[in-house]
């Protein structure tokens, strides 16, 4: 391995740049990272795997069902926000790529229609898997969660047989996607120093070298603007002869302020999130069995199927809606035109949009976080008799539920009063302001409304 | 002359694609349907056929009423309360056990559906395992179908159950016990197998195209 030419200093947290903590530098270069957490994690995966396949069929009793909706599920949104995408470098799927591709992989070029339409594949997906979950029961059945596990698997499989480095992650995983948006708003930024970069004219960090392969996500560090598709692999890391890659912390959310080339597709899903949220807590609420019977009224018939595809596209309307409309309104007064209000203006949404995802399963992981020991025990035959799941009381949940909305709300706002300021002056920021700020203002009253009804378990 | 290394690629090719043809979903044999039962409430004759045959988890029923000059009586309410056979037997988690209900039923409802559980009047003594409400079985819209009610009955775990029915009709309210025993779900056998056919299949093809990447061209 090459040694770089930038020195290395031993103080924890010197300057802003992470790397220069020798123990952080080396342990990313070393070549344990990230094998060290990413071996592990396969393990646990094949594990879970065996659990929702073969193991109890009551999604209550499983301790596949468990892990997997109580307590990742849960997490991964706190990951995004605390290390950007780190868990894609240590995802199973990732791992299963890679090794499929050592041994047959033809590393074919990403097809161009891919690179073109990938994020919107993604979107569709995304809107897909979270549908198929709500009308053939994913979370509610182990069998079902194993299935949706069995064709991701073979998604990677097959992108890893045929294509090159993780084609699957980049342009077709739906939580990629998910984990796109949110790293941008996420607290850790990897990136070359500028200066350096310059005078580089190998371009290692991209191509690879005989210590680490190159990005496995198709980035270029040299260029690299956003956070969006780095996983923190530390390849570059490894690669780099200058020494030029930084690791820095952030406030969260500061990216979405400055985002060099917005795209429309990005947007779109962060307006899609927001239905998703309201969708996912409108169907576990109490409420819900009345709305099912008065749509059933409405439309005349009680298939499931059609009742809750209704409710899940106005759902998915309603805040891309609302995002339309705001951005139709504030082409009247910022000279700019709607799709590059929509465009810049709904990157605004992804921090409400981890706020509220990350509400909406904290209620999981405290109301049930002790089904996953109680499931766990059960393999080995202990009963968990009359025990609660909960590891905090409602009130508890709820007041961080609500402290949660309030910093997203806010986070949100103040990234459109700061996109605004970044396109525009004087009065126009605060014409541009407006309708952005009344759309997060209906986006927190409707999630405060849901999330003050009862909600129900997903164990 | 074909080489030792295509003809083994060829029959591991083969015997991939006979996996994936076989163990196909569409290829497997059909059920032969589920449980049938049958009980009489006053005037009327109630049958549950449950389409598959009665496992642990979700089951959905087709529910027929005839009245007693054998007509199909489409305008009553019916609901489904399944308890476990009071037996000293016990499994994790009680304070699901006995978990009866509609699909998607969620613990909220539930929890409401115990705390009206007294108002169900006559039912078999519960032992140790709680109700958890029941599933109510609607009209049921679908033509060809084994009755004019449907719906869906969750059961925790196999064992022996009693499924408290509930006719309700004309303001006339009655009750009948059924009794079912529910196996453990097999695995998804089929699922699985076709899953590793299918990657394997996957596998051959690149390991096929890696040596020979205008392999299929030159075939053709």
């Amino acid at each position: 391995m090459s040694t770089p030419s930038t020195p290395v200093t031993t103080s924890w947290l010197a300057g802003a740049n992470l790397l220069k903590n020798q123990w952080i530098y080396r342990f990313m270069r070393s070549r344990w990272y990230p094998g060290l957490i990413q071996w592990p994690t396969l393990l646990f995966f094949m594990l879970i795997m065996y659990q929702l396949l073969l193991g109890a069929s009551v999604t209550h009793d499983n301790v596949g069902s468990a892990l997997t909706w109580v307590l990742w599920w849960p997490i991964i949104p706190l990951i995004f926000l605390f290390l950007g995408r780190f868990w894609c470098a240590i995802c199973p799927f990732a791992t299963v790529n890679d090794l499929v591709q050592n041994f047959v992989g033809n590393h074919r070029p990403v097809p161009r229609f891919l690179k073109k339409y990938g994020i919107w594949i993604i979107d569709a997906l995304f809107i897909l898997i979270t549908w198929g979950d709500h009308v053939w029961g994913i979370v509610d059945n182990p069998v079902g969660s194993g299935v949706l596990l069995l064709l991701l698997t073979t998604g990677v499989i097959a992108s890893g047989a045929f294509f090159e480095r993780r084609t699957f992650c980049r342009h077709l995983c739906f939580l990629g996607g998910l984990a796109g948006n949110y790293a941008q708003a996420g607290m850790v930024s990897l990136h070359g120093t500028p200066e350096v970069c310059a005078k580089c004219k190998t371009a290692s960090c991209y191509k690879g070298t005989e210590t680490a392969p190159g990005c496995p996500i198709f980035e270029f560090p040299k260029t690299m603007q956003s956070s969006a598709n780095c996983v923190l692999c530390g390849d570059c890391v490894k690669n780099c002869p200058n020494g030029s890659i930084q690791l820095t912390l952030r406030p969260p959310t500061t990216e979405l302020w400055f985002v060099h080339k917005p795209k429309v597709e990005a947007a779109f899903l962060a307006a899609v999130i927001m239905g998703i949220v309201f969708v996912q807590n409108v169907t576990m609420l109490e409420i819900w069995d009345g709305m099912l019977a008065w749509l059933e009224g409405v439309t005349g018939t009680t298939s499931y199927y059609v009742n809750f595809t209704i409710t899940f596209a106005v759902a998915i309307i309603l805040p891309v809606s609302l995002l339309a409309w705001a951005s139709f309104y504030a082409a009247k007064h910022n000279q700019a035109s709607f799709v590059e209000n929509f465009t810049r203006f709904g990157y605004a949404i992804i921090a409400f949009d981890l706020a509220a995802h990350i509400a909406h399963n904290l209620f999981h992981l405290l109301a049930e976080g002790k089904s996953i020991w109680y499931t766990g025990l059960a393999l080995f035959g202990i009963d968990s008799h009359d025990a609660s799941p909960a590891l905090a009381g409602m009130p508890v949940i709820q007041t961080l539920q609500f402290g949660l909305l309030g910093l997203g709300l806010v986070a949100s706002l103040y990234c459109v009063y700061r996109i605004a300021e970044s396109n525009h002056e004087g009065e126009v920021v605060w014409s541009a302001f407006k309708p952005y700020a009344l759309m997060m203002g209906t986006f927190g009253i409707l999630n405060v409304l849901l999330f003050t009804l009862p909600m129900a378990m997903r164990m | 002359m074909m080489s030792q290394a295509k003809m083994l690629q060829w029959l591991g090719g083969g015997l991939a694609v006979s996996l994936l043809v076989l163990l196909w979903p569409g290829q497997a044999p059909e059920q032969s349907g589920g449980d049938v039962l049958q009980a009489t409430l006053g005037d009327y004759q109630v049958r549950l056929q449950f389409v598959e045959p009665v496992t642990a988890g979700d089951n959905p029923v087709q529910v027929r009423v005839l009245d007693n000059t054998g007509w199909p009586v489409k305008d009553a309410r019916l609901e489904i309360m399944a308890t476990l056979a009071p037996k000293p037997a016990a499994s994790s988690h009680q304070h699901h056990e006995g978990m009866a209900g509609m699909e998607g039923m969620d613990m909220a409802a539930m929890t409401a559906m115990d705390s009206a559980a007294p108002e169900m009047g006559g039912m078999h003594s519960m032992g140790h395992a709680k109700v958890a409400g029941p599933a109510v079985i609607v009209p049921n819209a679908t033509p060809g179908m084994a009755g004019d009610y449907a719906g869906k009955v969750t059961f925790a775990t196999a064992g022996d159950w009693l499924l408290n029915t509930r006719l309700t009709r004309n303001g006339q309210t009655l009750n009948a016990e059924l009794a079912v025993t529910v196996a453990n779900r097999p695995p998804p056998w089929g699922i699985i197998a076709f899953f590793i056919a299918l990657n394997a299949l996957i596998i051959w093809v690149a390991s096929v195209t890696r040596r020979n990447p205008r392999f299929f061209l030159k075939q053709a």
